[in-house]
């Protein structure tokens, strides 16, 4: 799909940007935090670190040399989250030894590293995926959205949903892939 | 299943694209229902393949995805002025042009604006001057601009304002300057009426000096008038600015903002003419600068542009002696000869005229000596005349701050008129500017403005501090808003709390943009934006061509005894939130819409919000405007009592939604079908001027009249809406306004 204007990840590196600032947090600070708590962290503490993060990659995302390569961002993001949550698990480790919180600084190197970035790589996807479905919401009716909610993400048949919603199966069907399709496109703008 | 029936990619790809509210081709639905290679193909074409949800993923976010923590951190992190909405940034981020610390506003018009700023590695004050370009895809305009400023940059005179730097910042070219604090010779005019003869020798010599250094390096200014001679206080000089910028700029339009861009009261008769110019066109500039100096208007001024350029091209002024007789032939005689018409029959030069001047000034030399510089100027000889004048400079009473010793800059204040207009809390703490005002009041204080300006005010953004601001006893204060860079569309006040106005008039110069096809408009700019709560009492808020004079999308707006005008644009765009409550009673709203209401608040579903308009004025194309994409989900509750409405249409639905093909608009069965379900109208004694009443006008694409048995008058749309209030066009209507206005609306 080809965007004749320029993606949320070059947008963000202009400062003024607000706009696609805040668009950048709304969609990436709930997968870092997401993958955070994925590694045992609690709630409060993810969210420090994810705000962190959120910094770091606004210092940085200027320097960032944009590769149109699909994924060099989602690495790149990967890497800023695991540095800050090996500092912050360093700290905590000098700061109270044994004093609870240790799951999060074991998982950190239980897993091998291709696991885990697999495990990144998936909640990535999954939030991106998340968000672009919320934000094509509003550019369908609720039956048509209900339509491809129920059946590409809850993995009801054709058959079910259309019987519920007054559809016919190909209904259904043409209703998913409307939806998708713009997902598609929401998604071109933010990742291409 | 048989593949030789399956519909080809162009069949499919057509479903795809279509509307969902189309109604579908059964046949070739039903075998999509059926065909597993079809609904394979279906989601190849849509690209389904490079979506993928990440499905294991998915409940390791679902335990997070409601994290209190998670919305902190995001709303820390989101800087809450993005596009429209107002925050807290003004006063956190200082704005820049480039490493240029831009620190308040000094004057705007219609081609651009004065900023005072900061170089923060000089350490010094400065001037930027932003321009409005002519076109805004000329992309030869920034280079020809920095030649040009490189060459004005290469005059080296006492009496021209300094050029340290330039650039062009997306798009929007600057100037960085001296900073001259003393106001300019208009200003003086104005304040004066005229300058006593012997001021007007000090002006026409250093101005001529200034015009002899700048036609030495090859540059001729195109824009002599006494906006651009600025009067430098601490220097005890008059400096000429703005050279050459005139070309870069707008043609003179008069309308657009009522600012007297590039009047053409000081053209020369060959520049009216579109000749081509020489240095003796300044000259001529030069004679009209002298004259207006002397007798406080130009001698070619008129009630409107093109007479102005008429006069210029035909008139022949009177003699200055003959006006002024405190004015030595042998000068009158010399502004007669700048304002010939031929160049050919000016002063060869302005090196020409500065000889001249000088030799009159020459033995002047050494006015401390004089013992009788007191005595008063009557013409008599030349000589004698100079001598008397240069005397007269210390006497001159309109300057008494004028020392022998310039006075440090810090101690000038340009704005004489206003020392201190703005006012925090209980009057002891004044500023001489909105923002530096707004800056030092606290929350819930109040702002009070004293005179009637205009004031020229940069954006304001008060993120959630709660003020009142409004006009003081016996004011009328007139705050004229222009952003720092003319493509910047943020509001003249955008507030997140409790905002209050009172007794202002606000008028906002940002040039309008086109409306987008859908949606909020948020790309629309807007005078006031409020998020919070907003009470507008004897206010006007007056914005240009289609821009919108306010935005709101709080929980409680009340607009009272106000005139809101928005030629092309919206008067009041609102986006309603839970609950939210709007109020405007003894209003006037003129508009091509004065009430557009976003209907895509999908958030806030089922929600009631209450509308009540009372004893106003709408005037305009439409009364309400409902659009959005995705069709109302909320309640409106309209009150409707003794209000005149003097419009096209009382409503619109134009609202979209986004299908595959883009943005579609339902059909009139759908409406039909929703409208009555969102919208309830009360309503009371109004007046209805409309010309159609709920009747469609062809070319706009969706109008109620779209559907089968739309009502065609007040009456039947009551009973459309099942509401059985009757009292409309009953009362206190004048049976003759009701035959005029109301022709078969009784109930």
């Amino acid at each position: 799909m080809s965007t004749t204007h320029p993606s949320l990840l070059i947008r963000v590196r202009d400062a003024r940007d607000v706009t696609a600032w805040n668009e950048f947090v709304t969609v990436y600070a709930p997968l870092v935090h997401a993958y955070l708590r994925k590694r045992g962290v609690q709630d409060a503490d993810a969210a420090d670190i994810a705000q962190d993060v959120m910094q770091s990659v606004s210092t940085y995302i200027g320097r960032f040399d944009y590769d149109p390569a699909r994924g060099a961002f989602r690495g790149w993001l990967y890497q800023i989250t695991r540095n800050k949550l090996r500092d912050w698990s360093d700290k905590r480790k000098r700061q109270a030894i044994g004093a609870g919180d240790t799951q999060a600084l074991q998982a950190l190197h239980e897993l091998p590293d291709a696991q885990e970035e697999e495990a990144w790589n998936e909640l990535h996807a999954w939030q991106l995926f998340h968000w672009a479905a919320e934000k094509a919401k509003v550019d369908f009716r609720d039956q048509t959205w209900e339509a491809f909610w129920r059946t590409s993400v809850q993995h009801e048949s054709a058959k079910v949903v259309g019987e519920q919603l007054g559809m016919t199966p190909g209904a259904v069907h043409v209703a998913k892939c409307r939806v998708l399709a713009r997902i598609k496109e929401l998604l071109a703008d933010v990742e291409p | 299943m048989d593949e030789s029936r399956c519909p080809d990619d162009a069949s499919l790809g057509e479903l795809l694209r279509s509307s969902e509210l189309q109604r579908a081709d059964g046949a070739l639905e039903r075998h999509v229902g059926e065909c597993v290679r079809c609904q394979a193909r279906l989601e190849e074409l849509a690209g389904a393949s490079s979506v993928h949800a990440g499905k294991r993923a998915r409940d390791a976010f679902d335990s997070s995805s409601a994290s209190p923590f998670l919305d902190q951190a995001i709303r820390r992190l989101i800087e809450p002025n993005a596009g429209m909405t107002p925050g807290p940034s003004a006063t956190v981020r200082q704005p820049r042009l480039e490493r240029y610390e831009v620190l308040g506003i000094i004057g705007a018009g219609g081609m651009g604006a004065v900023f005072r700023g900061r170089d923060p590695r000089l350490k010094r004050a400065v001037a930027i001057k932003t321009l409005r370009v002519a076109d805004d895809h000329d992309s030869g305009m920034a280079e020809r601009f920095l030649r040009e400023a490189e060459a004005i940059a290469s005059i080296r005179s006492d009496y021209v304002v300094g050029v340290y730097d330039l650039g062009v910042e997306r798009d929007v070219p600057f100037l960085v300057m001296e900073l001259v604090e003393g106001g300019s010779l208009a200003e003086q005019i104005e304040r004066e009426g005229r300058l006593p003869f012997p001021r007007l020798m000090k002006l026409a010599t250093e101005v001529t000096s200034a015009l002899a250094a700048a036609h030495a390096m090859g540059v001729i200014h195109r824009d002599v008038k006494p906006r651009n001679v600025l009067y430098d206080a601490a220097a005890d000089r008059y400096k000429l600015t703005d050279f050459g910028l005139v070309k870069f700029q707008d043609r003179p339009s008069m309308t657009a903002t009522g600012a007297m861009a590039g009047t053409p009261e000081y053209m020369s008769p060959e520049q009216a003419e579109g000749k081509p110019l020489d240095a003796r066109s300044d000259l001529f500039s030069l004679g009209g600068l002298l004259y207006a100096a002397c007798t406080g208007a130009s001698p070619f001024q008129a009630e409107s542009a093109v007479a102005s350029i008429m006069r210029v091209c035909r008139d022949s002024p009177r003699p200055l002696d003959q006006v002024e007789r405190s004015v030595p032939t042998w000068f009158a005689r010399l502004v007669t000869s700048l304002l010939e018409k031929d160049p050919v029959r000016r002063p060869d030069s302005a090196a020409e005229v500065l000889r001249l001047l000088e030799s009159q000034t020459a033995p002047a030399q050494r006015p401390r000596s004089f013992a009788w510089r007191s005595r008063p100027a009557v013409a008599a000889g030349a000589v004698a005349m100079a001598l008397t004048a240069v005397a007269g400079w210390y006497n001159w009473p309109a300057s008494p701050e004028i020392s022998a010793t310039p006075a440090p800059i810090a101690a000038q204040t340009t704005d004489d008129a206003s020392p201190g207009a703005f006012r925090v809390g209980d009057g002891q703490r004044r500023f001489i500017s909105l923002t530096e005002a707004v800056d030092a009041a606290a929350t819930g204080e109040v702002i009070e403005i004293h005179g009637d300006g205009p004031f020229a005010c940069l954006p304001i953004a008060l993120g959630d501090k709660s003020l009142t601001i409004r006009a003081a006893n016996g004011s009328r204060p007139v705050l004229v808003f222009t952003p720092l860079d003319p493509k910047d569309a943020k509001p003249a006040i955008g507030a997140a709390g409790k905002l209050s106005l009172v007794g202002l008039e606000i008028r906002w110069m940002t040039p309008a943009r086109n409306a987008p096809t859908a949606g909020f408009d948020t790309a629309v700019p807007s005078a006031l934006h409020v998020t919070g709560e907003l009470e507008l009492t004897h206010c006007i808020v007056t914005v240009a061509q289609r821009n919108t004079c306010l935005r709101w999308t709080g929980s409680r707006c009340d607009v009272s005894h106000s005139r809101l005008t928005a030629p092309q644009g919206v008067a009041l765009a609102w986006r309603p939130k839970a609950a939210a409550k709007l109020e405007i009673s003894e209003s006037e709203l003129t508009a091509d819409s004065c009430l557009s209401v976003a209907t895509d608040a999908s958030q806030f579903a089922a929600n009631v919000c209450d509308v009540t308009l009372t004893s106003n004025t709408f005037s305009g194309d439409r009364m309400l405007r409902l659009r959005g994409a995705g069709g109302p989900k909320y309640r409106l509750a309209v009150a409707v009592e003794r209000n005149r409405f003097d419009v096209k249409h009382l409503l619109v639905m134009d609202w979209t939604q986004r299908g595959p093909r883009g943005l579609e608009r339902p059909g009139g069965q759908e409406l039909r079908n929703r409208l009555p379900r969102f919208i309830s109208w009360r309503e009371k004694e109004n007046l209805y001027a409309a010309q159609s009443k709920f009747v469609s006008h062809e070319s706009l694409a969706l109008r109620l009249a779209g559907i089968d048995g739309a009502p065609a008058d007040v009456a039947t749309w009551e009973r459309f809406w099942g509401n059985t209030a009757t009292g409309s066009l009953q009362g206190d209507v004048p049976e003759a306004e009701r035959a005029r206005f109301g022709a078969g609306t009784s109930p």
